[in-house]
């Protein structure tokens, strides 16, 4: 797929997760997330993207 | 919602168990629902040849994210049965990627694991093109619509999903016994069924409060997808590039309706330097070595990576200026290959 609609479907679907998702700390690296899920029990919700 | 799980976004798959974390990669955004055991819940994600974002959908993932809360306490409780985990396998663990993407410090994004491990299958002469390339099968080849906000509710069913009897309405709840939640779920399992000897596969569906079994019997090659969107670097390069013709010019022109009759949208000045062809933007290649159409796919430069092997000459059937002429054609290997020299 061209770089631009790619990129603008990833912006697209972030904020379609929607406004609480800007209240979200999105970790950048699987093991930051694994490490805090670990440490509180809670699920993880993983997001594989190409990059913006 | 999403406050409730710990959350990230991953586009650099250095240290990522890919073989964990096992999904189409040529999806521009893919999710996994799952616990600090590394125990999957649930895959979210999915696409296919009529859009990039045909699976995602808003109420459906807020679908999957509740029932993925419900899954996690299930699991604390011990209610869930466990997962095999798969033997870990990373990038660096696939030659051609450590060396050409990592070695220079490039970011090792999704579509990259897929087309080195075809690259890396190419250069060992393993690369079964027809299993290899075609992955994660396309459930309306089947006659499967689903109703994409309710998640795997059936919108439609045709074809051999009706003939097995599955209706409007139907839930889909496990494919061949395994439990799927999202299309995500059902797309990775309908991936794994061994091609080309199975025959029929077995969905489990809620009809209202009743579940049911639904065995449908597979098309011929019902694994088939259109590969246009798809990352393939693998041999050969012929250095132009097409669009197929709308079905009214195909018309037009008297050529086969189902046929991937393409026009010539741009040409790689490197055709010329390396002698490969000498089509012109505008071209319309209608047939290569007489064959007007593929059960494969519909795109005449996938026809080419599938049936033509680099360095040997086809002709190309070609209109051009109203003119039916014929184009040599000698595609070459990547320019990359040079120095890993596959046999």
């Amino acid at each position: 797929m061209p770089l631009l609609p790619r990129v603008f479907m990833v912006v697209a679907l972030l904020l379609m997760i929607g406004t609480t998702a800007s209240a979200i700390d999105w970790h950048e690296n699987y093991t930051d997330a694994f490490d805090e899920a670990q440490r509180t029990g809670k699920p993880m919700f993983i997001a594989f993207r190409c990059a913006p | 919602m999403l406050e409730q799980y710990v959350c990230a976004r991953i586009t650099d798959l250095r240290g990522i168990d890919i073989s964990l974390f096992d999904y189409d990669r040529n999806n521009a955004l893919y999710y996994f629902i799952m616990n600090a055991d590394e125990h999957i819940y649930m895959r979210y994600g999915g696409r296919d040849a009529d859009a990039a974002d045909k699976y995602l959908d808003h109420d459906s993932l807020q679908l999957a994210l509740v029932k993925g809360l419900e899954l996690h306490e299930q699991y604390k409780a011990g209610e869930l049965s466990k997962q095999t985990r798969p033997e870990p396998f990373f990038p660096k663990q696939i030659p051609l990627l450590k060396a050409r993407e990592m070695g220079r410090g490039r970011c090792v994004e999704c579509h990259l694991i897929q087309d080195y491990i075809l690259l890396q299958h190419e250069k060992s002469g393993t690369l079964n093109k027809v299993s290899d390339m075609y992955r994660f099968p396309d459930i309306e080849r089947i006659g499967i619509k689903l109703d994409i906000p309710k998640g795997l509710a059936v919108k439609s069913a045709k074809g051999p999903a009706a003939d097995a009897g599955m209706q409007r309405g139907d839930v889909i709840t496990a494919f061949n016994g395994d439990t799927v939640y999202t299309f995500g779920d059902l797309q990775h399992r309908y991936d794994k069924v061994p091609r080309p000897d199975t025959e029929t596969i077995q969905l489990s569906v809620l009809r209202g409060e009743i579940s049911e079994e639904v065995t449908i019997s597979l098309p011929k090659e019902w694994w088939w997808t259109d590969l246009y969107y798809r990352f393939l670097t693998i041999d050969p390069e012929y250095y132009f590039y097409t669009e197929l013709l709308t079905i009214e010019e195909k018309k037009e022109l008297a050529l086969v309706q189902d046929g991937f009759a393409a026009r010539v949208t741009d040409v790689d000045p490197a055709a010329k330097v390396f002698n490969i062809h000498t089509l012109k933007k505008g071209d319309i290649i209608t047939a290569v070595d007489g064959v007007e159409q593929d059960a494969f796919t519909k795109s005449v430069e996938i026809y080419i990576k599938l049936n033509v092997m680099a360095g040997l000459e086809v002709t190309l059937d070609v209109i051009r200026d109203g003119e039916h002429i014929e184009v040599p054609l000698e595609p070459h290997r990547q320019y990359f290959r040079k120095k890993v020299a596959i046999k």
